[in-house]
């Protein structure tokens, strides 16, 4: 649990600065859903995919260094897909959006090998996920007049 | 002897090419999905339905729990 949660504390740390900050509407409201959709949903369906199937496939394969880089730009191209930019202002579509999404699957992925639970990445994806929602980078509820 | 060394030589490079091609499929099969999702809104429900119960569908079958990180002895590790 040490590597979930420093890993996902690193990155609160790198998402807060590097997202624009903006105080969502109904802030509390964000986080009061935002929490267990990260929690329960957002976080455990990729992590369960990404890092608990896939990441064995590619890793025996394609061998363990490839394998994991083959997981992180997969599970950064994957990003692209979901029509997430409803939801978020961070800038996914973009080279900056992309690499970012590949240093996120590889510090996911490199966890997962380290201590070969799920639960790790689980927890620092639910950290990372939830900067979003704390820095009003992404949003669950929105206003429509 | 050199028989054996090849047959399973052969069955190894087998059972990478079909890891390989597995992890294509599933990766391409919820891209797709995903991508479908901006045209269907309710699709990405499978997408998250399909991240969630097709790993543990997977192990229920297959008993590999372990190399999918959901083993008991390695939940606590630190």
């Amino acid at each position: 649990m040490i590597w979930g949660a420093g890993s996902g504390i690193l990155l609160m740390v790198v998402i807060w600065f590097t997202t624009e900050h903006k105080l969502a509407p109904f802030f509390a409201l964000q986080l009061i859903v935002g929490i267990p959709i990260w929690l329960l949903i957002m976080s455990p369906f990729q992590e369960f995919f990404f890092r608990g199937w896939l990441q064995p496939r590619f890793e025996k394969s394609l061998g363990l260094w490839p394998g994991l880089v083959v997981t992180s730009v997969g599970f950064a191209v994957w990003h692209l897909c979901p029509p997430f930019e409803q939801a978020q202002i961070v800038p996914i579509m973009s080279v900056f959006g992309m690499a970012f999404a590949t240093v996120m699957g590889l510090v996911f992925g490199y966890i997962f090998r380290r201590t070969g639970n799920i639960v790790a990445p689980w927890l620092a994806h639910v950290l990372a996920g939830l900067t979003l929602v704390l820095s009003g980078a992404m949003t669950f509820v929105q206003y429509v007049e | 002897m050199e028989n054996t060394l090849v047959s399973e030589g052969r069955s190894t490079q087998d059972a990478r090419r079909k890891a390989l091609t597995e992890a294509i499929i599933a990766l391409s099969a919820f891209c797709g999905l995903s991508l479908l999702s901006r045209l269907v809104t309710p699709l990405f429900l499978f997408v998250v339905g399909g991240g969630l119960l097709f790993p543990l569908i997977w192990g229920v079958f297959t008993k590999d729990w372990g190399t999918m990180g959901s083993r008991v002895v390695t939940l606590g590790k630190l």
